[in-house]
């Protein structure tokens, strides 16, 4: 895979990720309004200490205004992506994804925001200094932390026994902020089956370090890595972090097939 | 293109890649810092479902003037759509509010909450109700008042934050009441 074919594929998938990401903030707008769930009044009230400067500054991008305005210009610059290929358009990605993750207070949408700055980064480097050292490192960056990202999950859960025994997956569909649909919890709710799903998951993530050893290993994790995302997505209802991990993919393509070049 | 080669920066590669192991170590701790909570995705543990326990849950009642509070009820962010797995703006908000609930229950690990005096005994410190968490959760649970509350004038609710805790017990904070 060549540096241009994987930059032509981050952009692709990052402008879904992006864009989906933007148009269901504004989807939802009347949460981030005045008188929403999120809106700027209550939220504003955690800069009571910074600078009169920083507050005016705040005040301005994080209004409802300023944040729709952050969002169209995400949408924007992510439909643009596949199209332009000017290296302006990820850094604006990743200035509109830190803002709106800054104004929830962390993240909005977990680890997917993270991914999302990740591969908007890698891209943004490829795009400004094509086949430089930096385009490759902004590569690199991209598939280590996409490494990390399965392989840091993995070790996290093997030593809890819930996880082992396949007690986890279990509590986890039944939590009712995922809100699963009832085949899911029915078929999960079986131990043995609930057993299987988990180990298969911890295998998974646990091994996926093992993609450096040759692009077929890898290609194989990754195909697994669409399943697994797949039924996150229908089960739990992550859609973001199908397409936000998917598009990070190309760069450990990439990064494979140079180190067993 | 120029293809650099991969021997010219294999030292560099090793040296990025302990990095982001420590950093991201290093990131997995509870992050209490106001400033740096708010780079969390520069910075991403890459946190998923270590902790394979019950989530906090908010329950709400309303009231309309004059009468009685209804029983409580936990709130539901509705169905999930067919193409949830692709687009799915209300389920993510419906993440989004329960992770606003699970940083109050994390702000709150330091607060020394007392005993109710009944157990919907509403938690007026100001220590407490001061915080933004607590008004974000407020209007969380003001979005999802049932349905047969919208419209009534005068209504005021509340809501109650369930944490579940080891054999069955649960904490619970439950708020002043609110108009709605």
């Amino acid at each position: 895979m060549t540096l241009g074919v994987t930059t032509t594929w981050l952009a692709r998938g990052g402008a879904v990720a992006a864009a989906v990401a933007a148009l269901e903030l504004l989807w939802v707008h009347r949460a981030l309004a005045d008188t929403g769930v999120f809106g700027w009044p209550v939220l504003r009230r955690d800069l009571v200490m910074a600078p009169r400067w920083l507050r005016a500054v705040a005040d301005c991008v994080f209004s409802y205004r300023g944040i729709m305005a952050v969002l169209v210009i995400q949408l924007a610059s992510a439909l643009a992506l596949p199209w332009l290929s000017h290296p302006a358009l990820p850094w604006l990605v990743v200035a509109s994804t830190l803002l709106i993750s800054i104004r929830f207070r962390g993240t909005y949408n977990g680890g997917s925001d993270a991914m999302l700055l990740i591969v908007m980064v890698a891209l943004g480097l490829a795009r400004g200094a094509p086949g430089s050292r930096a385009a490759e490192a902004g590569l690199a960056y991209a598939a280590v932390q996409l490494v990390l990202s399965y392989f840091v999950a993995g070790i996290a859960k093997l030593p809890d026994p819930a996880w082992r025994s396949g007690r986890a997956v279990t509590d986890l569909v039944r939590l009712p902020h995922y809100r699963a649909p009832a085949w899911a919890i029915a078929a999960l709710s079986r131990a043995s089956v609930a057993r299987t799903a988990a180990w298969s998951m911890l295998a998974f993530e646990c091994s996926f370090p093992l993609a450096f050893v040759h692009p077929s290993v890898c290609t194989g994790l990754m195909i697994c890595g669409v399943g697994f995302h797949l039924v996150t997505a229908i089960v739990l209802g992550l859609n973001r972090f199908l397409w936000t991990w998917l598009t990070a993919y190309p760069a450990l393509l990439y990064w494979v097939d140079r180190v067993n070049a | 293109m120029t293809q650099l080669h991969l021997s010219d920066h294999r030292g560099v590669l090793i040296v990025v890649l302990a990095i982001l192991v420590v950093v991201t170590l290093l990131a997995r701790r509870t992050v209490g810092h106001p400033v740096l909570s708010r780079l969390r995705a520069v910075l991403p543990a890459w946190r998923f479902f270590d902790r394979a326990a019950p989530s906090p849950y908010l329950l709400i009642r309303w009231a309309a003037p004059g009468a009685a509070f209804g029983t409580w009820s936990p709130i539901t962010g509705g169905s999930r759509g067919a193409a949830c797995w692709a687009f799915a703006p209300q389920a993510n908000l419906f993440l989004a509010c329960q992770a606003a609930i699970e940083q109050l229950v994390a702000e709150l690990a330091d607060v020394d909450c007392g005993e109710p005096v009944t157990p919907d005994a509403p938690d007026t410190d100001p220590a407490i109700t001061d915080r933004v968490s607590y008004d974000v959760v407020s209007r969380i649970a003001r979005a999802y008042l049932p349905v047969a509350s919208r419209g009534l004038s005068g209504i005021v609710y509340q809501w109650k934050l369930v944490v579940p805790g080891a054999a069955g017990h649960s904490d619970s904070l439950v708020s002043v009441e609110l108009a709605a």
